[in-house]
């Protein structure tokens, strides 16, 4: 027993020193990053007394509307995915814009994990009742952005490709989206930081801005299935091309209209519209000073 | 005139009592500042704080009154901490969180035994989602996955929300006040069982600092459920049956105490060495039965209708891909310092825990009343190591050190005797 209680305390030091040595030699698998994207998904929903109804949780709401402007989030099932669906109803009394930002600051290790990993997203744009045309047509943006205090970029899903646009601090990314139905597109921010030699932030803020024109009146809706994140692949970046050449950064899943399972506004309020909502991609831009 | 306590009082136990006295009306001091700070403009707080600040006055001046007074008024330090307690509670739950619980586990405590009372639900098998708005938690507050989502079950054995349902049926809005009354239970307990000349120094290791006995609880942790039966059971290790039914009680509470069984049972073992080995095991067993026999009493009904998801949410650490999230070493990983994953900390964990137990059980006669800190220790290597996985364990070392205490005074005693 004498022997035992002597060699008890030793061993023990010893047997940890050789698990701690073992374990960080054999278990230094990849890095388990924190999830760099919060409720990707948009799961959680709470109530919102300012807007009134519920909004996600998670996301940081910011919105500007007139008075007569309508703005309503919900979940709901669209060609049979889950989505946030964001409305915005553009009375069309005034020249202000509407928008929505739904965001989140991302920074630490969870940029480090968005800057290693494939970020995507499922988006569907709904033809603007109001133009009966292409959303990109109707006065309205749908687009993802991110800004890391110094540089922003603005990933826009439109119907009609474009070229990218350019500047030191600023890029704005067109990814070609076919409306009605669900698309996938791959969000490259290694790429594009790489190609304008920005340097890796620290912190960043993602947003997803859904904004529309005060000319466009009438009801406007698009929706996202969600983000995903997922290892790195080896393959080329598609947005390296993308600029390029637009058409290779958006996958389409099987064409399928959209279907929305419960009566909406934009179903049951479509207004007509008396004034012409429409613009012109080069209108657009300047009005949203692209 | 010099009452008969003071005759024989030593001067060392004056002293104590003084020091008491001005440590109780110096922390009810700063927690009344602190409350006049987060609730300026609130007049229930401005009440709250005069009074506070009164008794802290009133306690500083009889600290310096002659020993007479100071024995006859002994427990007087009791009444500034408790006061600041509750009030600082107050204030901070109602008035800077407005109500809101800073926990998912309260609120999902909560809403269970509201699922419970009214629809006669089964936790476990409900989404908890609801329980965020209704106790608006912040998204900060929530306890993320890898995945980005969140946890959204009832993750805690079943007396975790059974403790909240005789309140929900009372009609009570906050459960916190229900942790409070826990908490005071702790005080009370070890204020009482505490050698009489020393018992104010027992109290401060539990204000020495405003986590443990305020800000944590003001915060919606739920720790103080429990604590207060372990601590019933730390004052039962003689009592194998009666340490059983309190361990009993604490494991069908949260999972942190799980973590003393195996030195709980060593215990039992080894205390009485010159005993046959039969006689030393026969205590463990009726400790480990009466144990299981009220942890399943408690659990079982919600155990059987889906045992598989009672198991999954249960040992959520376990089956839940659950982010690092740390104040101890894989704090490391966190910060983006060291490269490892969860198994890394999982090892050195269950390397720790190991290491604690054979040495607890070799050295026993030396490490016999330290063993209420080994989960803490142990807790600190793993993936997921959050402060109140240490700190509610400090009213439990003050069992082991009143319990040593009363030890050596009995050997003193024996030596004297012989």
């Amino acid at each position: 027993m004498n022997r035992v209680r002597k060699l008890t305390a030793p061993l023990s030091a010893v047997f940890l020193i050789f698990v701690a040595g073992f374990a960080f030699a054999n278990l230094q698998v990849k890095t388990e990053y924190p999830p760099p994207i919060l409720d990707p998904e948009f799961n959680l929903w709470g109530s919102n007394p300012t807007l009134g109804g519920k909004t996600p949780m998670i996301w940081e709401l910011e919105y500007e509307k007139s008075v007569g402007d309508q703005i309503l989030l919900q979940e709901t099932v669209a060609a049979d995915k889950q989505a946030l669906e964001i409305q915005i109803f553009q009375d069309g009394s005034d020249d202000n814009l509407t928008y929505v930002r739904l965001g989140q600051t991302i920074d630490g290790i969870r940029v480090r994990a968005l800057f290693d990993e494939d970020v995507g997203i499922w988006v569907l744009l709904q033809a603007s009742c109001a133009c009966k045309g292409p959303i990109s047509e109707g006065g309205s943006i749908f687009e993802i952005e991110t800004n890391d205090g110094t540089h922003t970029l603005d990933f826009f899903f439109v119907e009609t490709a474009a070229e990218a646009s350019i500047s030191p601090s600023h890029r704005t990314i067109f990814l070609q989206t076919p409306m009605g139905e669900w698309a996938y597109h791959s969000i490259d921010l290694v790429g594009q930081y790489r190609n304008a030699q920005w340097n890796p932030p620290d912190r960043i803020s993602l947003s997803i801005i859904f904004s529309v024109s005060g000319s466009a009146a009438g009801w406007h809706t698009a929706y996202v299935h969600g983000f995903s994140v997922t290892k790195k692949t080896t393959l080329t970046s598609t947005q390296d091309r993308a600029s390029t050449l637009p058409f290779l950064s958006t996958t389409s899943s099987p064409r399928t209209r959209m279907i929305d399972q419960r009566a909406t506004p934009s179903q049951e309020a479509c207004l007509p519209v008396t004034r012409s909502p429409c613009t012109s991609n080069a209108r657009l831009s300047q009005r949203f000073n692209l | 005139m010099t009452k008969p306590d003071s005759l024989f009082a030593s001067i060392d136990e004056v002293f104590i009592l003084r020091l008491a006295f001005i440590f109780s009306a110096q922390f009810a001091l700063y927690e009344g500042f602190q409350d006049y700070n987060r609730g300026s403009g609130h007049p229930e707080v401005i009440v709250l704080t005069l009074v506070i600040y009164g008794v802290s006055l009133l306690v500083f001046v009889m600290s310096l009154l002659p020993s007479s007074v100071v024995l006859r008024f002994r427990d007087l330090p009791l009444i500034p901490l408790l006061l600041a307690m509750v009030t600082s509670v107050y204030v901070v739950a109602e008035i800077s969180y407005a109500g809101a619980y800073r926990t998912d586990v309260l609120a999902f405590s909560h809403y269970a035994a509201m699922l419970f009372v009214n629809q006669g639900a089964n936790p476990y098998t409900q989404d908890m989602t609801k329980a965020l708005d209704l106790f608006k938690v912040q998204p900060s507050d929530l306890t993320p996955l890898t995945s980005g989502t969140y946890l959204m079950t009832f993750q805690y054995p079943a007396l975790h929300f059974l403790v909240f349902v005789p309140f929900v049926l009372l009609g009570l809005r906050d459960m916190r006040w229900v942790l409070v009354l826990f908490e005071v239970g702790v005080v009370l307990t070890l204020y009482l069982k505490g050698p009489k000349k020393l018992r104010p120094m027992l109290l401060l290791p539990l204000f020495a600092g405003s986590d443990l006995m305020i800000n944590f609880t003001a915060a919606s942790v739920s720790d103080a459920l429990w604590v207060l039966p372990l601590l019933f059971a730390a004052f039962c290790l003689e009592r194998p049956l009666a340490l059983g039914l309190f361990y009993g009680l604490a494991c069908a509470t949260k999972q942190t105490p799980w973590f003393i069984a195996p030195f709980l049972l060593i215990y039992l073992i080894k205390t009485d060495e010159d005993k046959r080995l039969r006689e030393r095991l026969w205590p463990a067993v009726k400790f480990a039965a009466t144990t299981v026999a009220v942890f399943l009493a408690i659990n079982l009904s919600f155990m059987l209708p889906s045992p598989t998801t009672w198991f999954g949410n249960v040992l959520t650490p376990m089956t839940e891909d659950l982010v690092i999230h740390s104040q101890g070493l894989s704090s490391l990983t966190e910060a983006g310092l060291l490269s490892v994953g969860k198994v890394f900390y999982t090892v050195i964990f269950a390397s720790v825990f190991l290491v604690l137990i054979v040495n607890y059980y070799v050295y026993f006669d030396k490490l016999r009343f330290a063993f209420w800190i080994f989960p803490g220790i142990a807790l600190w290597f793993s993936y997921r190591e959050l402060t109140n996985y240490i700190i509610y364990w400090t009213p439990l070392m003050l069992v082991s050190i009143i319990l040593w205490y009363k030890a050596e005074q009995a050997k003193t005693r024996t030596v004297q005797a012989t």
